[in-house]
């Protein structure tokens, strides 16, 4: 074997000085825990590290795993970035770290529950009233809710770093709706791929479980008397910041991810709007911030809530997981309360201590923060409010001052905290091994009368010099948490929780939302398709007839270049008052009939709202399928990026290449749905989406390309033509030789029941889809999607082609072209049936005036329709 | 007294409503002296489910779900209060020194004077706020005396005028233009106490107009009203109206009580619809009943 050099990826490791690294002692030696890692590390080389980072990154796009951070364009997923080095946690650091965690989430269950019950800590000044009524997320219509278990506080995070001297401290506590579970999750699946025998070699405690804890606890959560409680995860929708981890969380604990428009309230119960139906909720996982839940009882503003939610709360026929009130735990001066708290409510000491924190609405701790501005991070007292937290040690004269007028205008509404820099840890960097201050966010569920917590956690690097902000907004690199065992060697799992009852998934869940999107993620995705194949019928038409201006040739490329505008309803396109100069020189519209998104009718419009859906079908579809979609997007962006610098050959082979690379994606995405779906009721909508689009697409394919007459070699070639387009010319031939003729053609792509491609062929596929979609129907009964399936059956089968092909004295096939309108209507008409038949019908939501407002008349305030996939064009 | 309140309000939408959601404040109980005989909510159409809860202030809420497709939805509330109890006056409480009946000269033993002294989403304390009311609030004046002096100055300073603002105006425009309706007047005594250190809440109720002399009582004329409740400690409050300048006395009928007027709207909701318009109508009606209570007389007046 040749021997590959390799530069040690720990040349250039320098720890910090003054603060704590996790690789190498105060002494300069390296961490005994630490030393099987480094000589593996040694033995990889920085160029081999290197090129698993690179796999790293590429195995979490395909997982299309991204954090939306917050940006002005309008689809900011960024890939989420995992370093390639894991942060060990060794099992004594470990022991500790949970104790401190459990004790903190059982001490902040206290305080939960007596906020909203008999607030004695406000009473008895042990917590300043004024800290906890003045911050909003003290939610005032919560009071007195209480949900079913012991523990009010049910997942609970904690942000913890290294201090100088080695001791770890909180820096922070999440209680409203802890995130970062599945991204932890996701980076041990990584990561344990891309390293499998280091992974082997170290013992690692397993993450898993943590899912089945928080699957327990939410099931404990309940309300009484519900046997077996139907659970859901609410989302803010794929444009929320952390859309991959609510998608990913449904998919793991196996509940429906909903938007707050698929829940409704009906008879004192929340539910979830299905197809044709109504299933009550018991239990919700919430990834929507508090104040948005309800706009009846929070922020009427707010179109990602569930009107009279907290009413339903309050009756008790619901658990809202975390409870609605329990962001006010998050509150910056209660983080400095905690020492006092511990010892007074549970008589003992903290375990993990937080960072030192001054509530600026008591004189001492105010004069304290004013005299020590400069040194201090100086937080806002809730984190609800739009100011942010402010490190004074970075901030210019001029912001200082602005800090203390801040602070002396409304003291009580600030918290300075010392400023403490987290303990380093190795990042893999472009020179090798580099130290980067890390922070670790841990995490624990309600079990009983205590706590769980998660073995592991997601650790996240500063990028940039020790003193840059950490947090997954500020771009920040994430890092598996390994946490060793305590007995090497031992695979045993230190505990393991037995599920409370069996799972069973629910039958019907699928919400409306999910059927709609998949329905019409069935017709783009054959919409997409389609359209590549008459573009690369179209093109392969100008590569034949290239050096040639007259004769049949040119003639039938002109027809079919008109029916692409007609069928795609691009106009004018070739058939507008610039007709000529297009037709003379196609290759600018066909581009951008390919590449821009913008425009209803290309490939790029109808590819990019099959990732929209895809987006929201997160957790209904499988990871290849976001693996394919991505992969046809991005390519459709490049080219759209890449034409300035190219001349026009360049980007026609472009261009064939991804149509080419788009026609394959495509194919493979049916081929997944095929092969890999479940014939459910989410299955049964795709699936009929699909036909919809194709019957509509084969049939006005043919109408507008055969629809009048042209001399014989014109029509042979568009004969030919069409049947390339519709996939169907091999069978053709086979089947007519050289004779192909107009009539045959409608007989193969309209009649032909055998013919996977042809219309009637997509009528039959609908109707087992139509009989399957609702069977909660009385047999028998009708409805107006399967009236209209009746009704073209029946059109079909009274099809005569040689009637339909027949001319009449001006050219034209009128038969032909009555019996494509006909149907065209009738399959839109069908499509929208199913719509109005299964989907929910979104109407906007509006506040209601109050009287008030008598004297001041005015319209309902309007507030942006529920997100749609538009409608065909 | 005894009042029998009818109030009707009425929403027309300009295409059909789906579904609406609707929390109502209209439910008086026995607070402030009054004892509330009889209370009934209806809707319609009518509600599909309705519940009714104390809310976080004590307040008597229905939540009211109406799923029958309408462009008209009416909600009427009808009650019965005997007003008899209600003190006249400040009385013994008020006559300490004001500065004795801050949040800080309290504690936190009792929240709601710490509750009722914060910024609330509508009313925030303003120097401006504490400058205007300081003149009236000297040396060891007694709370009554400071109170009504200050009652008395906004009501003779700002100028009742129902298209000067909105429901939404910040305080401190109100307090630029010296005008507004009676919700004004009331964040405004309610802020400049708050800036003061006094605790405060505004009261939404109704309020027993009198006709002109000589003339018929006009029904369904009254209207919704808002004043101040100044907080004496233990949980009492004494009612000022700096609308009317005066103590609301028996005539006042509290339904409401809360930081401002955010917190009390009699009614607020959701509704789902395609309507482009919608126009709301409100009408109250407060029947005074002969003072033996007897069976119910004629609520419809």
């Amino acid at each position: 074997m040749p021997v590959i050099p390799t530069v040690d990826p720990m040349a250039c490791y320098e720890p910090l000085a003054g603060s704590h690294d996790e690789l190498i002692r105060s002494d300069g030696g390296i961490r005994d825990h630490w030393s099987g890692l480094v000589t593996a590390y040694r033995t990889l080389g920085t160029a081999e590290l290197t090129r698993r980072r690179d796999e790293i990154q590429l195995l979490l796009e395909q997982d299309g795993v991204t954090y939306n951070a917050a940006s002005e364009q309008q689809r900011p997923n960024r890939a989420w970035s995992l370093d390639p080095v894991p942060f060990i946690v060794p099992n004594d650091d470990w022991v500790g770290i949970e104790r401190g965690m459990i004790q903190r989430a059982e001490l902040l269950d206290l305080v939960l529950k007596d906020l909203y019950g008999e607030r004695r800590l406000l009473r008895s000044g042990l917590v300043p009233p004024e800290i906890i009524l003045s911050d909003p997320q003290f939610v005032r219509s919560c009071d007195g809710i209480r949900i079913h278990g012991e523990k009010q506080l049910v997942v609970f995070g904690t942000d913890l770093a290294r201090a100088g001297d080695g001791r770890w401290v909180v820096l922070g506590q999440r209680s409203q709706a802890p995130s970062g579970v599945a991204y932890a999750i996701e980076n041990r699946r990584v990561l344990s791929r891309v390293f499998p025998q280091l992974f082997r070699a170290t013992e690692v405690q397993r993450l898993t479980p943590f899912i089945q804890a928080l699957r327990s606890a939410l099931l404990a959560s309940a309300p009484v008397g519900v046997d077996d409680p139907s659970i859901v995860i609410l989302s803010p929708g794929s444009l929320s910041e952390t859309a991959f981890e609510h998608a990913s969380l449904a998919a793991q604990l196996g509940y429906p991810l909903v938007q707050g428009s698929d829940l409704t309230v009906r008879h004192g119960q929340v539910g979830l709007r299905t197809v044709g139906d109504w299933v009550p909720v018991h239990v919700i996982l919430r990834r929507v911030d508090a104040s948005f839940c309800d706009p009846l009882d929070l922020r009427s503003d707010s179109t990602l809530g569930v009107p009279g939610l907290v009413d339903v709360c309050r009756a008790g026929n619901v658990s809202v997981v975390n409870t609605l009130g329990s962001g006010v735990l998050e509150n910056a001066a209660l983080a400095g309360l905690m020492g006092t708290l511990s010892k007074h409510l549970l008589g003992s000491d903290l375990i993990l201590d937080s960072v030192p924190s001054w509530w600026c609405g008591h004189p001492t701790g105010r004069s304290h923060v004013l005299a020590n501005l400069g040194s201090l991070v100086v937080r806002p007292l809730s984190r609800s409010t739009l100011q942010h937290s402010i490190d004074t040690t970075r901030a210019t004269v001029a912001e200082l001052e602005h800090v203390r007028r801040l602070i002396v205008a409304r003291p009580n509404q600030w918290v300075g905290q010392e400023r403490l820099t987290p303990g380093s840890a190795p990042v893999l960097t472009s020179r090798g091994m580099e130290p980067r201050a890390t922070v670790l966010r841990t995490f624990a569920v309600a079990h009983g009368d205590s706590y769980i917590a998660m073995t592991g956690g997601l650790a996240r690097a500063s990028t940039g010099d020790r003193g840059s902000a950490i947090s997954s907004q500020a771009g920040a690199d994430s890092k598996d948490a390994w946490v060793l065992s305590a007995e090497p060697a031992s695979h045993v799992e230190f505990w393991q929780v037995a599920p409370d009852r069996p799972v069973v998934a629910p039958t019907n869940t699928l919400s409306a939302r999910a059927a709609e999107h998949l329905f019409w993620l069935g017709r783009y995705a054959e919409r997409a398709e389609a359209t590549v194949r008459l573009i690369r019928t179209i093109n392969a038409r100008r590569d034949e007839f290239e050096n040639t201006s007259r004769g049949p040739g040119p003639a039938s490329l002109t027809v079919l270049l008109e029916a692409l505008t007609r069928i795609t309803g691009t106009y004018p396109g070739f058939v507008g008052d610039d007709a000529s100069s297009l037709l003379a020189d196609p290759a600018d519209e066909l581009f951008s009939l390919v590449v821009d998104e913008r425009r209803p009718g290309s490939v790029a419009h109808a590819v990019h709202h099959m990732f929209e859906a895809i987006d929201v079908l997160r957790d209904q579809l499988s990871v290849d399928t976001w693996l394919v979609v991505g992969s046809l997007v991005g390519g459709l962006e490049r080219l759209a990026h890449s034409t300035d610098d190219q001349d026009g050959s360049d980007r026609y082979e472009a261009t064939a290449a991804v149509l080419d690379a788009l026609l394959h994606g495509l194919l493979s995405m049916s081929g997944l749905a095929n092969e890999s779906m479940v014939r459910d009721h989410g299955w049964q909508f795709m699936e009929a989406g699909r036909r919809i689009e194709r019957a509509l697409h084969v049939t006005v394919l043919v109408g507008s390309v055969l629809g009048s007459e042209h001399s014989a070699p014109v029509e042979s070639l568009l004969v030919e033509s069409v049947l390339i387009a519709g996939e169907s010319i091999i069978t053709s031939r086979r089947r007519y030789r050289s004779g192909a003729v107009a009539s045959t053609t409608i007989d193969l792509l309209f009649g032909e029941s055998g013919n996977p491609r042809s219309l009637r062929f997509q009528i039959d596929r609908l109707a087992e889809c139509l009989a399957l979609l609702r069977t909660d129907r009385p047999l028998g009964s009708t409805t107006p999607a399967l009236q209209l399936l009746a009704e073209v059956l029946q059109a079909v089968d009274g099809m005569d082609s040689a009637q339909l092909a027949d001319l009449d004295d001006t050219g034209y096939r009128p038969g032909l072209d009555r019996f494509v309108s006909i149907m065209r209507s009738k399959l839109s008409m069908m499509s929208d049936a199913i719509g109005a038949d299964s989907f929910t019908r979104w109407r906007p939501q509006h506040a209601m005036p109050g009287p008030f407002d008598i004297a001041r008349p005015q319209g309902p305030p309007l507030i942006d329709p529920h997100y749609r996939l538009e409608a065909p064009t | 007294m005894i009042y029998d309140v009818m109030h009707t309000t009425r929403y027309d939408y300009s295409a059909p409503v789906v579904s609406s959601f609707a929390e109502v404040r209209q439910l008086p109980t026995d607070v402030d002296g009054q004892v509330c005989v009889h209370r009934t909510i209806t809707t319609d159409p009518a509600p599909e489910h309705q519940r009714e809860h104390r809310d976080y202030f004590g307040n008597l809420t229905a939540v009211m779900v109406i799923r029958e497709e309408h462009t008209r939805l009416v909600v009427t509330s009808r009650s019965r209060i005997d007003t008899g109890g209600r003190p006249t006056d400040f009385g013994l409480d008020g006559r300490r020194p004001w500065w004795s009946y801050t949040a800080a000269a309290v504690g936190t033993d009792d929240l709601s004077a710490v509750e009722f002294t914060l910024d609330s989403s509508l009313v925030a304390r303003s120097e401006q706020l504490a400058e205007y009311a300081r003149p009236s609030f000297t040396g060891d004046t007694s709370l009554a005396d400071a109170v009504m002096a200050l009652s008395g100055r906004i009501h003779a300073d700002f100028q009742f005028d129902a298209a000067a603002t909105q429901v939404d105006t910040p305080l401190a425009d109100v307090m630029e233009m010296r005008k507004g309706v009676c919700q004004d007047f009331a964040h405004v005594l309610v802020g400049s106490l708050r800036s003061l250190g006094l605790p405060a809440s505004y009261v939404s109720g109704y309020l027993e107009t009198v006709p002109p002399p000589g003339r018929q009582r006009l029904v369904g004329a009254d209207r919704s009203h808002a004043w101040v409740g100044v907080y004496l400690g233990n949980g009492r409050w004494i009612g000022v109206d700096p609308t009317n300048d005066q103590i609301a006395g028996p005539r006042y009928i509290t339904v409401a009580r809360g930081r401002d007027y955010a917190d009390v709207p009699p009614l607020k909701g959701v509704v789902f619809t395609d309507a482009e318009e919608s126009r709301l109508t409100v009408s109250v009606d407060v029947e005074a009943q002969p003072a033996a209570p007897g069976p119910a007389g004629n609520v419809d007046g």
